[in-house]
């Protein structure tokens, strides 16, 4: 091919988006990855996603998108969304919309923490939702399972963040209302879990653990991991609930850099109380949601050390690539 | 990756080649509005490929994939105007920037010779020579051989240099 018709060709690199339409669509996406986080398992509905890629859209103003909001902040549609739980119509908006909206109205580190401890509250709500309508299916389940991993996670590394701006005491603040909250949604759920919803159980057994994990300032993965193999009542089995199951297999693919050291480290046992009675008076410690500590084994907890088998080490490396706070 | 570092993945793929995928949809469809649609419905669907963790060999053909896809949808539920009727209705070249008139001119005077190619060879054309792909990264999009695309490209350039009245 001869130089000319090159170069005559290449005259269509000379298409492109303007700097300003470039700029634009870069927000909107940085907008649209806000929306959807990674490693969320919701997958939006045909219908929805049409909406909204129609809102997110170039020829969707940004003025309508606000006059929206507005309108809908005004109305009880914002409210009602906040009240639905998977399988509402409302849901969506719920997640996509009223949530974005809240972090990003909370512009302080503080705010934000705040924020991000109360929408992983609210993933335990909607199972407390669904469990009392009889309508926790287990992909609800697996998905309020996986989603409350996650929410956990970002508001560790949000109350953090805020730690390390110096308030110290707007963190364990924080950290203290969140257990309190995971403590009395777990109540809640225990009311309408019966015996034979292994599926509410296994949901339930997180919460509460991750509810005492956090008053009891060891880590979210140990107390989440220990609850896999508490029945309920305290004793240990080889049972493992099928939230954690399901979370496995989510998951199975996960980060396992971190793997090593903790597939060989002794478990902790976190003893649930059959009345689910937490406090939330506890103090927390400040390395509590730190990762040089994320898996370190409590000192306070009289539990047997023991060589972890197979699979827990594989369920271990299932949970530090899911659960683990602050990597 | 957590959500921030495949933000950064993501953002750094849009920085890198949303010129690329904007002109990849500008040749294929009838409108800069609807290439821009399309090139951000493009990159939104990349993030969906990103967040979920997918093993992503080769982000720029998957983007292509990505976006040739969207407008094969595109053509199905519009079923309208292709780059033969894009020209004749005067294609908008507005709102990239500073660009000289003359600079549109010679644009439009290179669409004038590709859009007499059939659609195929005028993606191969324009992906090989414009965008700088090989037959190889070419047919990974397209779902042909290698060969195939080579043979394409060949018959397509020489239908070019005709219509330019260059000869090697």
């Amino acid at each position: 091919m001869n130089d000319f018709t090159t170069t005559f060709l290449n005259r269509l690199k000379g298409i492109t988006l303007s700097s300003n339409e470039r700029l634009a669509m870069r927000e909107r996406l940085v907008l649209y990855t806000d929306m959807h986080i990674a490693s969320e398992a919701l997958q939006t509905s045909s219908a929805y996603s049409g909406i909204f890629s129609f809102i997110m859209s170039r020829r969707f103003p940004a003025y309508a998108l606000g006059l929206m909001l507005v309108v809908t902040l005004g109305g009880g549609v914002t409210l009602a969304a906040d009240t639905s739980a998977p399988g509402d119509a409302l849901y969506a908006l719920k997640i996509h919309i009223n949530e974005p909206v809240m972090t990003a109205l909370a512009p302080t580190a503080s705010g934000q923490a705040k924020v991000a401890a109360e929408l992983a509250t609210r993933r335990v709500d909607e199972a407390v939702t669904l469990a009392s309508r009889g309508t926790l299916t287990t992909d609800r389940q697996t998905y309020l399972a996986t989603e409350f991993a996650v929410r956990i996670k970002n508001a560790a590394k949000k109350a953090d963040e805020l730690a390390s701006t110096g308030d110290t005491a707007g963190a364990e603040t924080i950290k203290a209302n969140l257990a309190a909250n995971l403590a009395g949604e777990a109540q809640a759920l225990g009311a309408v879990t019966t015996n034979d919803s292994e599926e509410s159980a296994g949901l339930l057994r997180i919460v509460v653990a991750t509810s005492q994990d956090i008053a009891n300032t060891t880590s979210v993965t140990d107390a989440i991991l220990a609850s896999s193999n508490d029945t309920g009542n305290g004793s240990a089995t080889s049972t493992e609930p099928s939230a954690v199951r399901t979370m496995a297999a989510m998951t199975k693919n996960a980060s396992t850099s971190s793997s090593t050291p903790n597939a060989v480290r002794a478990r902790t046992t976190v003893r649930i109380p059959r009345d689910l009675h937490l406090t939330a008076s506890t103090t927390f410690r400040g390395h509590l949601f730190t990762s040089s500590n994320a898996f370190t084994s409590k000192t306070d907890v009289a539990i047997p050390h023991t060589a972890a088998s197979q699979s827990d080490i594989n369920r271990t490396q299932m949970l530090d690539g899911s659960s683990s706070l602050t990597q | 990756m957590d959500q921030d570092e495949t933000k950064e993945q993501f953002l750094a793929a849009y920085d890198r080649y949303a010129d690329d995928i904007f002109r990849f949809c500008t040749m294929k469809v009838s409108g800069r509005e609807v290439a821009q649609d399309i090139t951000q419905d493009a990159f939104m669907r990349f993030w969906q490929q990103l967040r979920l963790g997918t093993d992503i060999g080769n982000e720029r053909a998957l983007l292509y994939t990505i976006a040739r896809n969207l407008i094969i949808d595109w053509y199905r539920k519009k079923r309208e105007q292709s780059l033969d009727m894009l020209t004749d209705e005067g294609f908008e070249f507005a709102g990239d920037d500073h660009k000289k008139i003359s600079e549109h001119a010679e644009m439009r005077e290179v669409l004038d010779v590709v859009r007499d190619l059939d659609e195929p060879s005028r993606e191969a054309l324009t992906l090989r020579f414009v965008e700088g792909m090989s037959p190889k990264d070419i047919a990974e999009i397209t779902g042909e051989t290698a060969n195939a695309v080579s043979v394409r490209i060949n018959r397509a350039l020489k239908k070019v240099q005709e219509r330019l009245h260059v000869h090697e």
